[in-house]
């Protein structure tokens, strides 16, 4: 009951965060459903439908090979959606876990890890991304790793400012003066109390995460064909005459900017929510 | 004020050192070694041994890590930037010095266009804030932020072929030898990058602008009679947009980040084609060596940008 009235209190106050948090959630039905609700199969061929235009038989038009599109597209989602989810969540965990205790214990350790941030900040996202793809070859589980080293800093960064804080507060005070281990003082009282900023981040990274390996796809160093992906659709919809079969290179980008978009706002409206002092930045 | 100026140029050489050990390392923990995924790329059906010893000899590859490092650290001190591509044979110093310029006006001409229409953007929708110009302005920030670089560069060339039946010119020509063909090239991957980046500084503008416009001494300057374009002028932007700058400098590595992508969309012989190109040969000396380049580049800028910021505003307290 509690749960419904605070979403339609968030619907109210904040009409394009709740429609960025249902695209999302249609989003995730759909991927998870793909093989259930896709009106052809994905991988196969059909030579006699080659580039057939957007029609009530194939909604998002065929590519070359005659496949359908629109099912390429949904299957493409679980792409997206799985490097976005994998990537934030091993990136968040990881990140929290050194940013917090970075700041609880200081000294050499927090030394260290404030020049690795310094220093991963100093690059452009996309080359850490690409110099790590091509190190460990092009695959979803290293593009998904390859993300999520891009993303921890940033989460070591704003997890550990918080827990500089945190650390002062009376209660994290009171539970080093009872004799509460390290440990015990992380996990209990630390972590918990630094994570809303790191979740109102983490949303917004869900959206670059998931252009960044739409990214790598589209520049061949991603996701490889057969699997579909938005960016690798995109790709081979570049590589072909564009003017040809234009539906190939539209759907696949509405779907992938529609997508980030809802993250986006959503992401927004969740800070605005969350953490008052960052509202209107 | 020497003395942090002193302690961020110190910074400054241990974390390129720990950005070149990082791309280093990058490189190393390759499954498979690097002259065994040339010689299988070349269509020889037979690689002796000897073939192969030969050539991880030549690359290096026999000499312990630390020499190899020492080896590549210096080429890019000495201008060597690390020999030459294994793809063309290029060398990479009179590949870097190719492509370092067109990447360098393509950032420029971004940073120019931004510049012109984010601070006034800006300004205007903190004026309007919450009225109809405000939303205008963030309807067009958010769609430049969540629509993908790439994607809009395909729909902008596709719109231009069947739309108005034109194509960019197919080679890049330098601002010099023909400025007509050199701006109708490299100006739509501008366009795009500059919409996002945009989007970005309007955003920070606008927050700023709102902060000061809420100060007492803007109450002060309002009641004492001035006019408001004076309050705006004098007492409003000058303290807005300090802190627009640093962020300026902060937004490059995105600027970067995107320029990778729609120099290989637009075919711009840039640096950013040269990683890209340099990845899918994989081709390692050069994306060593630009990858460094690249985040020498951006520490620097930034490094500049926030010395900058501290001599501009006096109110920054060094100590910290």
């Amino acid at each position: 009951m509690s749960i419904l009235s605070g979403i339609l209190r968030f619907a109210r106050r904040k009409p394009l965060g709740a429609f960025g948090g249902a695209v999302v959630i249609f989003m995730i039905t759909i991927a998870v459903l793909a093989p259930v609700i896709v009106p052809a199969d994905p991988y196969t061929h059909n030579p006699s439908a080659s580039y057939e235009p957007p029609s009530w038989k194939y909604l998002a038009g065929t590519d070359v090979f005659g496949r359908d599109q629109l099912s390429r597209i949904i299957y493409g989602s679980r792409v997206s959606l799985f490097v976005g989810f994998a990537s934030v969540i091993i990136g968040t965990t990881v990140g929290v876990v050194i940013g917090v205790t970075s700041a609880y214990v200081g000294g050499k350790f927090d030394l260290v890890v404030q020049r690795f941030i310094d220093t991963m900040m100093g690059f452009p996202g996309l080359v850490v991304v690409l110099v790590m793809v091509v190190a460990l070859g092009p695959s979803l589980l290293n593009v998904t790793l390859a993300i999520a080293f891009n993303y921890f800093d940033k989460v070591i960064r704003l997890s550990r400012s918080s827990a500089l804080s945190v650390k002062e507060e009376p209660y994290v005070l009171a539970a080093v003066a009872i004799g509460a281990r390290t440990w015990r003082i992380l996990t209990r009282y630390m972590i918990p109390n630094c994570l809303a900023p790191v979740f109102v981040l983490a949303t917004q990274q869900l959206g670059a995460a998931i252009v960044i390996v739409a990214s790598l796809s589209f520049l061949g160093l991603g996701v490889q064909p057969p699997t579909p992906s938005w960016g690798n659709m995109l790709q081979s919809a570049a590589k072909t005459n564009m003017e040809l079969a234009p539906w190939l290179s539209i759907f696949p980008g509405v779907a992938l900017a529609l997508l980030t978009f809802s993250f986006a706002v959503f992401g927004d409206a969740l800070r605005d929510v969350l953490d008052p002092r960052m509202r209107g930045t | 004020m020497k003395a942090y100026v002193a302690k961020r140029i110190l910074l400054f050489v241990p974390t390129l050192f720990f950005a070149s050990l990082l791309i280093f390392g990058a490189m190393r923990v390759l499954p498979g070694d690097v002259a065994a995924r040339i010689l299988s790329d070349e269509d020889q059906a037979y690689v002796t041994q000897e073939q192969y010893e030969q050539l991880r000899t030549s690359l290096g590859l026999n000499d312990p890590l630390a020499v190899q490092y020492g080896t590549w650290i210096w080429s890019m001190m000495n201008g060597q930037f690390g020999g030459e591509s294994l793809a063309t044979r290029e060398p990479i110093s009179e590949m870097v010095s190719r492509r370092l310029r067109v990447t360098a006006l393509l950032a420029l001409y971004t940073i120019i266009i931004t510049m012109i229409v984010s601070i006034p953007l800006g300004i205007l929708a903190a004026i309007y804030q919450d009225r109809w110009p405000d939303y205008v302005i963030r309807i067009f920030t958010i769609t430049g932020n969540s629509i993908p670089n790439f994607w809009l560069a395909l729909m902008l060339l596709l719109f231009m072929v069947l739309v108005l039946q034109w194509s960019p010119p197919l080679r890049y020509r330098p601002v010099w030898d023909d400025p007509t063909a050199h701006f109708l090239k490299i100006i739509w991957p501008v366009l795009i990058l500059a919409w996002g980046y945009t989007a970005f500084m309007t955003r920070i503008t606008r927050s700023n602008v709102l902060e000061v416009l809420r100060q007492d001494y803007v109450r002060t300057a309002r009641s004492k009679g001035l006019h408001e374009i004076v309050v705006l002028g004098r007492h409003v932007l000058r303290n807005a947009l300090i802190p627009v700058i640093t962020v300026a400098g902060f937004y490059l590595s995105f600027l970067l980040s995107g320029s990778l992508i729609l120099e290989n969309i637009f075919s711009i012989p840039g640096i950013g084609q040269g990683i890209i190109a340099g990845a899918r040969e994989r081709d390692y000396p050069v994306i060593q060596s630009l990858t460094l380049l690249l985040v020498f580049f951006l520490l620097g800028i930034n490094l500049i940008v926030d010395l900058l910021y501290k001599i501009i505003d006096p109110r920054i307290d060094f100590a910290k």
